[in-house]
């Protein structure tokens, strides 16, 4: 997980030194080049990792062809593509085409990897940015109802949805998904993309773990907040409840649910893996799943470097979300 | 207040859900159907037709010069009307008349010498060259606008069944690069395809033969087989290919059909494998009625040979290994007796979801071993490392293995199988016997009556007298086909699901 604090040697004044505009500008300027510098690094390692770790699997020719392929044809198309060449000869071509921009070719159609991953990206962030937004919205409202009366009714309720919510394997509820609101009831479509119901299944599927993390954090995290002193004040000012925990309390209570919500976000940028391929859904997930069965290295490559730079991205988000939400932070 | 405002709630979710329910049960077009597939094929060119991609452009998309007929495996005309043998190493083939690509062009023997000049352009990554014409070069030459000689080194008995492979493209195609969207003389043609996009083929006006029932076809893919089974139940796709034994749990709508595979475990002939009485031991030591009835089902057959009965070349007079323990022990002391160390351990090597229940299946037959006395342990593998000790050159020292396979063979030949296994020279053979490498080269250059009765005396020797493997079934597939269509998969539909073939019932 990328550290959540601005760099302490940086140009912020300290102490009870005043930060001046100028000085507050050259911070976040200097705080964007050191995480752009931490990130090319990260992202460098990371070519090289997956690089080489992809081409430890095998080559790619011996799951291409047919299993009684003679050996002259494997080695006549392992040539054709450079598998033949040495690893590091192959990395070297690799690294120069990067440069370029140019991610290769899809073995499996020829196509530009990049293509292929460029329309998959867009089903992925829409699957995710729903599906977080319902999960925090559904988080925030029950986790702050339930740390509002620790050990009520409601909470008990709560923590035990979402104790499961956070327990169930998406596998099994995306199967049972289908058989209960597609074949039984015929509600819902089992499966593809087309329509706003067939976002449904998966949308519901990929929000339930996530939900149910974020509401225990988000439980945990009001309870410190509305034990504080100043929503204590505010309570005993005769501030209506909702007030109290929705202006005051969860304000204060936000800096771990964000924490834990960047996490969650990050993994289904990653690839709703499970959503995607069960459903049919055409995002990274699938796509990265049926590469890497086909070991086809340029889309493997090309989908794990545009995740990363998302994530990079959204992490550097964050990190300027808490400067929004924290004066602590904003201030250094 | 509270009450109205549940109620209005309550409303707004019955139209909502009732709403929903009107579209995911949208029925489609009354010709079209929806085919739902466990594979995305990313590779439509028919170059690649004999691999998976097979499923949807064979005899649909692009035809070939012959078919093979599936129940008897006999070629039949299809692009080409006739043909016949020259001279030793020359076939001249007589090309339908009045036959048009689906952009227009006429097809023709140029058409044709096209085809097969690009399936053998070293450019392309053209799976048909690597699977049937590695070792074989083709050289057409065309005679008139109709007839074409085909040519090969060396005398070539199986070229008509060779021809139901060369699948033959527009002129328009692209000769040096793959197409995602060939140009056949087949009755449909593919209407979309993009990156990601599900693959849609329409029916042809003008297709030369008779017009097929089904307008238009959508293949869509969904790795999961429950979820394909429920897409047929509800009504989103007509045929659900690949479901698993336990999905296909409606007897209305599933079929199983064998899919013209067979299983075995391979002997390495090394350690104690290299005893004859060792590989008739772990042979008699399983009990195969009891492994498919507990882990399959009654439809598999049990194997003696590795291919179907309607291939060339199938010897019906072979017997199944009977299930007899105590003879096993007994030919395991026996070799015990004559210094054999049968106490060596064997590793049985099994594939990571080969077929269905497949590593349960393994683990049964090393238990089987274990219970005559041998040392047997299961070491499962991925396909990658599989593929490593399956294929020659094999390391040194070869381990004593037995090791998981399964063949396809719908060629319609034992040749396809035969060489590649039991030859000495074969890829995947671990042994060299002169008399089975005699039997095997004359029946690879005979024709007809006598083609068929060596390849028969070859795989009788093969069995009785070497054992170079543990034959296990002649395997099974079920596929979902919804009750509005009127069509039974047979032997090949795996490889080629001929759409034409697909009626309605018109009672649905």
């Amino acid at each position: 997980m990328t550290d959540r604090c601005f760099p302490d040697n940086g140009p912020v004044a300290r102490g009870n030194t005043r930060i001046t505009t100028q000085g507050r500008a050259d911070f976040v300027g200097h705080y964007f080049r050191q995480r752009t510098i931490h990130s090319a690094i990260s992202l460098f390692g990371l070519v090289i990792i997956v690089f080489f770790l992809a081409r430890l699997t095998g080559n790619p020719m011996d799951l291409l062809l047919p299993v009684d392929t003679p050996q002259s044809v494997r080695d006549e198309f392992s040539a054709r593509h450079g598998f033949d060449r040495p690893l590091i000869v192959q990395f070297g071509q690799y690294l120069s085409d990067l440069v370029r921009l140019d991610m290769g070719n899809s073995l499996r159609d020829g196509q530009p990897a990049l293509e292929h991953v460029l329309a998959a990206f867009p089903v992925t962030l829409m699957l995710s940015f729903w599906a977080m937004l319902l999960s925090l919205t559904i988080a925030v409202v029950t986790g702050s109802i339930a740390a509002w009366q620790p050990g009520g009714i409601f909470d008990r309720i709560a923590s035990l949805i979402s104790f499961l919510g956070a327990s169930i394997p998406d596998f099994w509820l995306a199967i049972v998904g289908v058989l209960v609101f597609a074949v039984m009831f015929r509600v819902l479509p089992t499966s593809g993309t087309g329509t706003p119901w067939h976002w449904v299944l998966p949308v519901s599927v990929l929000f339930v773990r996530p939900c149910g993390v974020l509401t225990q954090v988000v439980r945990s995290s009001m309870i410190a907040a509305l034990a504080a002193s100043y929503t204590k004040t505010a309570r005993a000012r005769g501030v209506k409840s909702r007030t109290v925990i929705f202006g005051h309390a969860l304000r204060n209570a936000m800096l771990p649910i964000i924490t834990v919500a960047g996490d969650q976000a990050a993994g289904m940028i990653n690839g709703a893996v499970i959503a995607e391929t069960v459903f049919g859904f055409p995002g990274i997930g699938k796509l990265l799943i049926d590469s890497i069965l086909f070991r086809d290295f340029a889309v493997i490559q090309a989908a794990v470097m545009l995740t990363a730079l998302a994530i990079f991205v959204l992490n550097i988000g964050i990190d300027l979300l808490y400067a929004i939400l924290d004066p602590r932070v904003r201030h250094g | 207040m509270a009450i109205k405002r549940t109620s209005a709630l309550l409303g707004s979710a019955a139209v909502i859900f009732g709403l929903m329910g009107t579209t995911a049960m949208a029925q489609s077009d009354d010709n079209a159907i929806t085919v739902v597939t466990p594979l995305a094929y990313d590779n439509l060119d028919s170059c690649n037709s004999s691999a998976d991609v097979g499923v949807v452009v064979r005899e649909n998309v692009t035809e070939a010069l012959t078919h093979l007929n599936p129940e008897t495996g006999v070629p039949e005309p299809r692009l080409a009307t006739s043909w016949e043998q020259t001279g030793p190493t020359v076939w001249r083939i007589n090309l339908r008349k009045g036959v048009t690509f689906s952009d227009g062009e006429p097809f023709d023997a140029s058409a044709v010498e096209r085809s097969l000049e690009r399936m053998f352009n070293p450019e392309l990554d053209c799976l048909n060259r690597g699977k049937l014409f590695a070792n074989i070069r083709l050289t057409p030459t065309v005679i008139d606008s109709h007839t074409i000689d085909i040519s090969v080194e060396n005398p070539q008995p199986l070229m008509p069944i060779f021809m139901s492979f060369l699948t033959i493209e527009s002129p328009n195609t692209d000769f040096d690069s793959m197409t995602n969207t060939p140009v056949g003389t087949g009755p449909y043609v593919v209407s979309e395809r993009g990156v990601s996009d599900p693959i849609v083929l329409e029916r042809r006006d003008d297709y030369w033969g008779e017009t097929p029932a089904v307008a238009k076809v959508t293949y869509l893919q969904r790795s999961e087989s429950a979820l394909r089974a429920a897409m047929v139940e509800v009504g989103e796709a007509d045929i659900g290919l690949n479901i698993a034994i336990q999905d296909a749990i409606n007897p209305e709508t599933d079929m199983a059909y064998l899919n013209g595979e067979t299983t075995r475990l391979r002997f390495t002939f090394e350690g104690p494998l290299a005893d004859i009485r060792v590989r008739k031991a772990m042979n008699l030591a399983i009990d195969r009625e009891m492994i498919r009835d507990g882990l399959f089902t009654e439809s598999y057959r049990i194997a003696t040979q590795m291919f179907l009965p309607r291939i060339n070349g199938y010897n019906p007079d072979i017997e199944p290994w009977p299930y007899d323990p105590e003879q096993a022990r007994a030919l395991l002391e026996e070799a015990r007796a004559d210094g054999v160390d049968v106490d060596a351990e064997i590793t049985l090597i099994a594939r990571v979801n080969f077929y269905p229940n497949g590593l349960e299946a393994m683990e049964v037959m090393t238990a089987m071993w274990q219970e005559v006395g041998l040392n047997v342990n299961l070491q499962t593998m991925e396909r990658a490392q599989w593929l490593r000790i399956v294929n020659k050159p094999f390391a040194e020292p070869r381990d004593t293995m037995v090791i998981q396979e399964q063949h396809d063979n719908n060629s319609g030949d034992a040749t396809f199988t035969m060489h590649f296994r039991y030859h000495s020279t074969g890829q995947q053979s671990e042994f060299g016997d002169p008399r089975l490498d005699e039997l095997i080269d004359a029946a690879d250059v005979a024709t007809g009556e006598e083609r068929v009765s060596l390849f028969q005396e070859a795989n009788a020797y093969s069995a009785s007298e070497i054992v170079p493997d543990v034959m296990m079934y002649h395997m099974v597939d079920y596929m979902r086909v919804s009750t509005r269509l009127d069509f039974t998969p047979d032997e090949v539909s795996n490889s080629m699901l001929e759409l034409s073939k697909i009626e309605f019932n018109e009672n649905e």
